[in-house]
């Protein structure tokens, strides 16, 4: 019976590995609480011992110098990289500025430029949030950072590409940002972030609006990026950008590419108002023929800016096949107070839309 | 005597380094994590100025104003509230409610003393 | 008889290898779930998202909560809705036609006033009584509709909330207070994302205060305890693992958070079916694939909501039937890709190993007890062929319990005393005795009351055709 040998072997191993497993979880689990027992009085003695130091520094009564001097284990130096990095985001002023300083240290320098050629994934990002915070001005670090800008994992490029517009190079700021968002692959969230501190860090705002401009007019930047960098504009108040926004919606018009971006660029100017597009809108063969985002783009302008002269798109848009179109159409019809005039207009399967949309008055309507 | 100022926040990091920072200029400071215990706190320490955070977990900054008007706690005048957002709806209900002042994180720890010295400075001896 | 005798021998021999495949797989998901954590763990953390609580910089939320009947708990829950941290969202709550008096303490609580705001449809639903909102809690909505069940309680909710991404919870849940965020952390990764699961981990046990988790501790009661190491292995390492392979099929209904338009593209919620939640993650697979447009569902491997399981006999028995008819339903309505190679790894690998591992297992698993002992009984197959297919079903379960335990401590390690540590792999070994059969034997009355259900919902198709 050599099958029972088999057998016999194979219920054996597996009780053997159960019996190691669960020897090995319970061994396991007592030594970690015993290790964290241990460095967590460290690192509380470490905190102790660092807190009045690090106060101390901003207090101007210690220098950088005495800082490092003062470091006596690897426990100090990361809890006081903890809090330090906790303060600077929580302070403004002098005291931020006086604490970044404290960043530049030998000990952090070398440990995280370390980790940035490390190959484990959250090292590397953990020295690019490093680098950022610091303001880095070191050559081999920026190159490297550089690369790291077209690593495969998502995390990594928006971490360096922070960590590159937070120098003071507006060269060095602009060319990551060209990077970042010529990437195809983008969410729009991240895009809002990385230009909203882009903004933050520049000195000069017209420079800043005219330099977003030439991204998001540039044919090559990838549609999405762009409508995200457009719908930026209102709340970064670039007022002077109303004019070449509505020649560039022209243009794309023309060729006929880049509806998303049409769609954000009607959105924008709907917010700040372009009297010409206004005119324009009327035109039912301006925006009849795009997709889904240009019509509602449109339809909102409409409701917006109600005027007459849009009934008659208006009765077109109140019937789309899509259904956030229509409702905004008929929101936008409501205005027209002529209630039986619509409902003898709007075809029967419309009627249950219109008359919720007449019982509401309207409120609220979908603001996607 | 030290004025007594309660700190209620629950970003813990945060909130001791306002802490050393007000000890420093002189005042009696204690640090509560979050809104329930904060609440024990001000009956029990009788804090002259409260500064509190707006977003904790749990029980927020507005809702431990409120309850300090309703169980008539403390002056709400006294005390500052420290915010994340700008939200203007929720900033001016809470102006409605009487609380002295509001200031933005991150904030300069200069500005956050000249409140409190507007605050509890003119003491009558 | 001897014919008798190799068929016998051969079933058991296809037992023991199906038990030693499925169990094999979980373990290698187990295990691939445990470097997809170590090696992304804490990454997160760098999408700091350092404007969120300042700008318009992020995508607004709506987090939904169907009640019904929920009078006794209803304030505290939405109260704690009320306390994320996360400052552009808003809560609707969907009161579902209860019949006690969850509406009236809600407006009574939060002073809401009568709103006349626009209803679209843009899923179908039971018909909206009124919508309520409040003054004082500008963030909250209320919806009073028509009884219709919690995925059209849902549907309802994605028609009245207003933003891009929603959350479907469950109003008895405890949710983690920076639960958006880590949520938002993914969407923010890939835009493409249309779902989002994460951790539901047991609450029996564990001490809340102020509305939050303040001690991580276990259950007291036996089925407390079994389903603590259940909840680890099944949803925390199965899940992860299922991520790693981009195959999840599930995000639980406790806590998910969905592109709106997404779920309004593929129709909402499915009112008829009983596993609401898996149907939706199944239905988005099932368009995106067959539209060829790039998306992802994922699984976050943190803690997001906590969950109050049940500890009595009758309700869990009742809580898996109902999940096992919904798992039924689900893999019958979109076998059309089960070995479709057009759906990739799902349709080849992750669709026929739930139809394997998990539908049709308890009928593997119980008759495999039955046939092994009569074989065993006959002499058809000897002692030691019996204690192969034991190890293989049962050993190899409690190996596989044992891993998740030891995943948890080397992972997420919330548990704080050794002794919890010890009473968990005490009852990975426990749950496969015992519990395991029993739970097999619930799952196929499952089965065979969705045939039976099936069955009565197919005589009334057929009649409203006929009429």
């Amino acid at each position: 019976m050599q099958n029972e040998t088999i057998y016999i072997q194979f219920i054996t191993g597996i009780l053997v590995v159960l019996v190691v497993l669960f020897v090995s979880l319970i061994i396991y689990s007592l030594a970690r609480r015993r290790i964290r027992k241990y460095q967590e009085k460290k690192f509380t003695g470490a905190e102790e011992y660092m807190m009045p130091i690090i106060y101390g520094f901003m207090d101007k009564e210690i220098d950088t110098e005495e800082f490092s001097a003062r470091i006596r284990s690897r426990y100090d130096l990361k809890m006081a990289y903890k809090n330090v990095n906790v303060i600077i985001d929580n302070v403004k002023g002098v005291e931020r500025e006086r604490l970044k300083t404290l960043l530049n240290i030998e000990e952090y320098h070398r440990y995280f430029l370390r980790q940035l050629y490390s190959s484990k994934i959250i090292e590397i990002a953990r020295a690019c949030v490093y680098f950022e915070k610091k303001v880095e001005a070191n050559q081999k670090v920026m190159n490297k950072l550089r690369r790291l800008q077209h690593h495969s994992y998502p995390v990594i490029c928006y971490a360096a590409t922070l960590a590159l517009i937070n120098t003071n190079d507006s060269w060095v700021q602009n060319t990551a940002l060209t990077v970042f968002i010529a990437k195809n692959n983008n969410s729009t969230m991240s895009i809002h972030d990385i230009v909203f501190k882009y903004y933050n860090n520049s000195q000069d705002e017209e420079k800043t609006a005219q330099f977003l401009f030439s991204i998001v007019s540039n044919s090559s930047t990838p549609v999405k990026s762009s409508a995200a960098i457009v719908k930026m504009f209102p709340e970064l108040g670039f007022y002077q950008l109303i004019d070449p926004l509505y020649t560039l919606l022209i243009k794309l018009h023309r060729k006929r590419i880049g509806g998303r971006l049409m769609a954000a660029i009607i959105e924008v100017l709907c917010e700040l108002y372009h009297p010409e597009l206004d005119k324009q809108i009327e035109d039912t063969f301006f925006w009849a023929s795009y997709d889904e985002p240009v019509r509602f783009a449109v339809v909102k302008w409409m409701n917006e800016h109600y005027r007459k002269e849009f009934d008659d798109a208006l009765f077109i848009l109140a019937v789309d096949p899509s259904h956030k179109i229509r409702i905004v159409a008929q929101t936008a019809l409501l205005k027209l107070n002529a209630s039986r005039k619509v409902t003898e207009r709007l075809p029967a399967d419309i009627l249950g839309e219109w008359h919720e949309i007449e019982r509401s008055g309207g409120a609220h309507v979908a603001a996607l | 005597m030290k004025q007594k100022i309660l700190l209620i926040d629950d970003d813990t990091n945060v909130a001791r380094f306002v802490k050393f920072r007000l000890e420093k200029n002189g005042y009696d400071v204690r640090h509560i994590d979050n809104g329930i215990d904060g609440l024990d706190e001000i009956r029990e320490f009788k804090p002259n100025m409260l500064i509190l955070d707006m977003m904790m977990a749990g029980l927020d900054g507005r809702e431990v104003a409120e309850k300090i008007n309703e169980e008539d706690l403390m002056d709400l005048g006294h005390i500052i509230m420290l915010s994340g957002k700008e939200d203007s709806n929720e900033v001016e209900a809470l102006f409605d409610l009487g609380i002295h002042d509001y200031l933005k994180k991150p904030f300069k720890i200069d500005t956050l003393l000249v409140r409190i010295e507007r605050v509890l400075a003119p003491e009558p001896h | 008889m001897w014919l008798l005798y190799d068929i016998l021998w051969l079933v058991n021999i296809l037992a023991i290898l199906f038990f030693l495949f499925i169990n094999g797989v979980y373990l290698l998901l187990a295990a691939g779930s445990y470097f997809h954590i170590r090696k992304y763990r804490d990454i997160d953390k760098v999408f700091k998202m350092s404007g969120v609580f300042s700008s318009k910089l992020y995508k607004p939320v709506s987090v939904i909560a169907p009640a019904y009947n929920e009078e006794q708990t209803i304030i505290d829950s939405v109260n704690s809705l009320l306390n994320l941290k996360y400052s552009n969202y808003e809560v609707v709550v969907v009161n579902d036609g209860s019949k006690d008096q969850t509406l009236q303490r809600l407006i009574d609580y939060y002073k809401l006033k009568l709103d006349k705001r626009h209803q679209p449809v843009f899923v179908r639903h039971q018909p909206i009584r009124n919508v309520y909102t409040s003054k004082r809690y500008p963030k909250l909505l209320v919806v009073d509709k028509e009884n219709g069940g919690k995925a059209d309680a849902l549907n309802a909710g994605i028609n009245m909330a207003g933003n891009e991404l929603f959350c479907a919870v469950d109003a008895d849940s405890i949710l983690e207070s920076d639960v958006i965020i880590k949520m938002l952390r993914v969407f923010m990764e890939d835009e493409s994302t249309v779902a989002v699961g994460g951790v539901v981990r047991v609450a029996n046990g564990c001490k809340f205060r102020n509305r939050q988790i303040q001690n991580v501790s276990l259950p007291k009661t036996y089925l407390g305890r079994i389903q603590a190491v259940e909840y680890l292995r099944a949803f925390l390492f199965g899940r992860v693992g299922w991520d790693y392979l981009n195959s999840l099929l599930i995000i639980s209904g406790a806590f998910g958070m969905f592109d709106r338009n997404a779920v309004i593209r593929v129709g909402g919620y499915l009112k008829d079916s009983v596993g609401e939640d898996m149907e939706l993650v199944m239905r988005l697979h099932h368009f995106y694939r067959k539209e060829k447009q790039h998306y992802r569902i994922r699984f976050i491997s943190e803690p997001v909501c906590w969950t109050e399981v049940p500890e009595d006999h009758k309700t869990l028995a009742r809580q898996r039937n109902r999940w096992h008819r919904g798992l039924a339903d689900t893999l019958f309505r979109h076998r059309e890709m089960m070995f479709n190679p057009r759906y990739g790894r799902l349709g080849l690998f992750a669709m026929p190993f739930f139809f394997l591992g998990e539908l049709i297992s308890p009928i593997v698993e119980l008759s495999g007890y039955l046939i092994v002992g009569f074989s065993w009984w006959i002499g058809a197959i000897n002692g030691t062929f019996a204690l192969l297919f034991f190890t293989s079903a049962v050993v190899l379960g409690m190996l596989l319990s044992l891993t998740s335990v030891y995943l948890e401590e080397l992972t997420t390690r919330r548990y704080e005393n050794v002794s919890d540590i010890l009473i968990l792999s005490f009852f990975a070994f426990l749950e496969n005795l015992g519990f395991r059969q029993l739970h097999a034997w619930w799952r196929l009355r499952g089965l065979i009351d969705y045939f039976r259900g099936s069955k009565e919902w197919g005589a009334m198709k057929r009649k409203g055709i006929g009429s």
